[in-house]
């Protein structure tokens, strides 16, 4: 059985907050909020802005104060709610590690045990003996993030903190925060809105909605939860999205139908219909698929240019055996005269169903597409 | 045995957060170091200029009141100012200093669990090297004149101690009502103008109007610089006064030191 790390008991919480013309009005920001969390855990903490997801690392960081219930943390708790907070600038690299532990708890006895490991990550050199004000700023950011992640605290809170450094550093970090839960049973609470990046390293999701919080075990439910939320589900739902244009427009009108159903099998092709009414102008169009972190797996560009006329049908299928599972949406995009001319957002969505190839392991691939691609090995013994 | 924190509605109680700072001597040791540090770091002068404000100071006095003023019942005008000018300056400075790490310190307590407390007793803790500086150079002036008194010198930890926690009662007292009011930030460094002539330290009691002498008499920051007084070079004293004073003063500080220190994060937001 694994140990608890943090337990919250009906946290409530609400700002008194004063306008400018001396107004006091009481936000509440959630309530009766209960929930556990384990060690080893890597909790994702996902929603919109302003639902409460900072807020809440806040309590638990015991920074301020629930108006309502507890919070219970065993541990030693390392906030990095704002990252390189305590810093110094006038201060060394190495002054400011000492310092930051030393702001968070841990001794300096204790700090200087992971003063090399810390300079070696964060990749920072020489430069560790100069004052901070003079690193830039990616330096900066990286000596912080660095110090926090290594001196040994037991519970992270992580808000928006992630993107630090470059592509590669990065990836460093994301690598180094999995280590940190799986081998050292840390427990790593981390607010982002960057969801592949989330996917990478954690194990659940809690996200609020209508200042409750759910828990989810992957992005998936998530995401179906959200669309299941902006419309209603049943059959052809998707297919009533339809578009009011301005006059701004060469048309009227533009309607993406999925012609018979919005759930897939991976081996089905995806058949959708376009209309367009009252097409003033001469225009070429262009389709883009974007999975549900929105990030575009694809463009593509019909042949021809689409000549003006009352109504214009193009009907045209996706690939099969092409796409993961998880929701997608359709973004049509118009050119007119070899410029971009507009983008309609999630004209259509579709969704593909859970995929069963046979192989030995059921893990769920990351990833907008899983080609069909047999990895042909050879294997050797001595 | 793992660290068990519990962060639960309501507010705060003293002791709890009593314990949890001294837990951090560490901490408020190395802050202080740092405040040092940085004060005069990049200064060709460096901790030389912990001297110049008071030799400044008992420069202007010993000119002035030696030359220009002369207290009628006063022995020696100069060291009557300095010695309460010194008691003022205590309080003063640490009051003003202290009111000023509220400020900085908003962008580390709203990101980091660290109690406002820690931060204002660092900042206590390095004013004390100016501080003890001062006293010595005051010290230092009265055996000069001849007038210093070995017999009550014991007492200066306890004037020290007093000036002090009444300016950090008096910084609680203003963060306290700031959580209502922004108003009051405003009138800290108002407060201490008026205050140093509302307290006898240029001009002794006498030489009031009778009808404006209760002015000091009701001002118990008058008790503690007389303390001061006392205490360096055995100035007479009332002493059930100075007792009166010191009774109120401490009572004043502990109560909003108690009333901020309970409500501290509950209003973090506000402050």
């Amino acid at each position: 059985m694994s140990e608890c790390a943090i337990i919250a008991k009906g946290l409530s919480k609400s700002y008194l907050t004063q306008s400018d013309s001396g107004e006091s009005k009481t936000i509440n920001v959630f309530s009766n909020l209960s929930f556990e969390i384990n060690r080893g855990e890597v909790i994702g903490i996902i929603g919109a802005n302003g639902s409460g997801k900072s807020t809440l690392l806040k309590i638990i960081a015991g920074i301020s104060k629930p108006n309502e219930g507890q919070v219970e943390v065993w541990g030693t708790i390392a906030s990095l709610i704002d990252i390189g907070a305590g810093f110094h600038p006038e201060l060394s690299g190495l002054e400011n590690i000492y310092l930051m532990g030393q702001l968070q708890g841990i001794s300096k006895k204790i700090s200087a045990q992971f003063v090399k490991e810390i300079i070696a990550f964060s990749e920072i050199g020489d430069f560790i003996h100069l004052p901070v004000k003079n690193y830039s700023k990616g330096m900066y950011l990286r000596l912080a993030f660095s110090t926090m992640i290594h001196l040994p605290f037991d519970v992270y809170l992580m808000d928006e903190v992630l993107s630090v450094g470059d592509i590669d550093f990065q990836e460093k970090c994301k690598n180094y925060l999995r280590q940190l839960a799986i081998h050292k049973e840390k427990t790593l609470l981390v607010i982002s809105h960057n969801y592949s990046e989330l996917r990478e390293i954690c194990s659940r999701y809690l996200s609020f909605h209508q200042g409750e919080l759910l828990s989810y075990d992957g992005l998936d439910s998530y995401f179906h939860f959200q669309s299941n939320l902006a419309k209603p589900v049943e059959k052809g739902a998707y297919q009533l999205w339809e578009h009011g244009l301005t006059s701004t427009y060469p048309f009227d009108k533009v309607k993406l139908d999925l012609i018979h159903e919005i759930q897939f099998d991976y081996h089905e092709e995806i058949p959708l219909k376009l209309t367009i009414t009252s097409l003033g102008e001469p225009v070429q169009m262009g389709i883009s698929v974007k999975d549900s972190f929105h990030q575009t797996v694809f463009q593509v560009y019909f042949k021809d240019e689409f000549a003006p006329s009352n109504q214009v049908f193009v009907d045209f299928l996706l690939p099969s055996n092409f796409f993961n599972q998880g929701e997608y949406q359709v973004d049509l995009l118009f050119y007119s005269q070899g410029k971009l001319h507009c983008i309609l957002n999630g004209l259509a969505r579709f969704e593909l169903r859970e995929i069963q190839l046979g192989h030995t392991l059921p893990l769920r691939t990351w990833g907008p597409t899983k080609p069909l691609i047999h990895l042909k090995s050879i294997q050797y013994a001595d | 045995m793992m660290k068990h924190q519990v962060n639960k509605a309501g507010k705060d109680q003293l002791a709890t957060v009593l314990s949890t700072v001294w837990s951090q001597k560490e901490l408020i040791i190395a802050l202080a170091k740092r405040d040092l540090k940085l004060k005069y770091n990049q200064t060709v002068l460096g901790f030389l200029w912990l001297f110049l404000n008071p030799l400044l100071m008992a420069t202007i006095f010993t000119f002035f009141f030696s030359q220009i003023i002369h207290f009628a019942k006063v022995s020696n005008s100069t060291l009557f100012v300095l010695t309460a000018y010194l008691g003022w300056y205590v309080f003063a400075n640490t009051f003003q200093q202290c009111s000023q790490v509220w400020k900085e310190s908003a962008s580390i307590v709203e990101k980091i669990q660290i109690h406002r407390l820690i931060l204002v007793l660092a900042r206590c803790i390095s004013l004390s090297m100016e501080h003890v500086l001062f006293i010595l150079l005051v010290l230092v002036f009265t055996a000069l004149t001849g007038e210093l008194s070995l017999h009550f010198i014991c007492y200066l930890p306890f004037a020290y101690l007093l000036s002090t926690f009444v300016a950090l009662g008096a910084t609680f007292f203003v963060a306290g009502i700031s959580m209502l009011k922004k108003d009051v930030i405003h009138m800290v460094p108002h407060f201490l103008q008026v205050g140093i002539w509302l307290t006898p330290i240029f001009y002794t009691q006498d030489m009031l109007p009778e009808k404006f002498r209760f002015v000091s008499t009701l001002n118990p920051l008058a008790g503690i610089t007389d303390f001061w007084r006392f205490v360096i070079y055995g100035y007479p004293l009332e002493n059930m006064h100075v007792l009166k004073c010191a009774l109120i003063l401490v009572f004043f500080s502990f109560f909003s030191l108690r009333f901020f220190v309970k409500r501290e994060r509950l209003y973090l937001e506000q402050i």
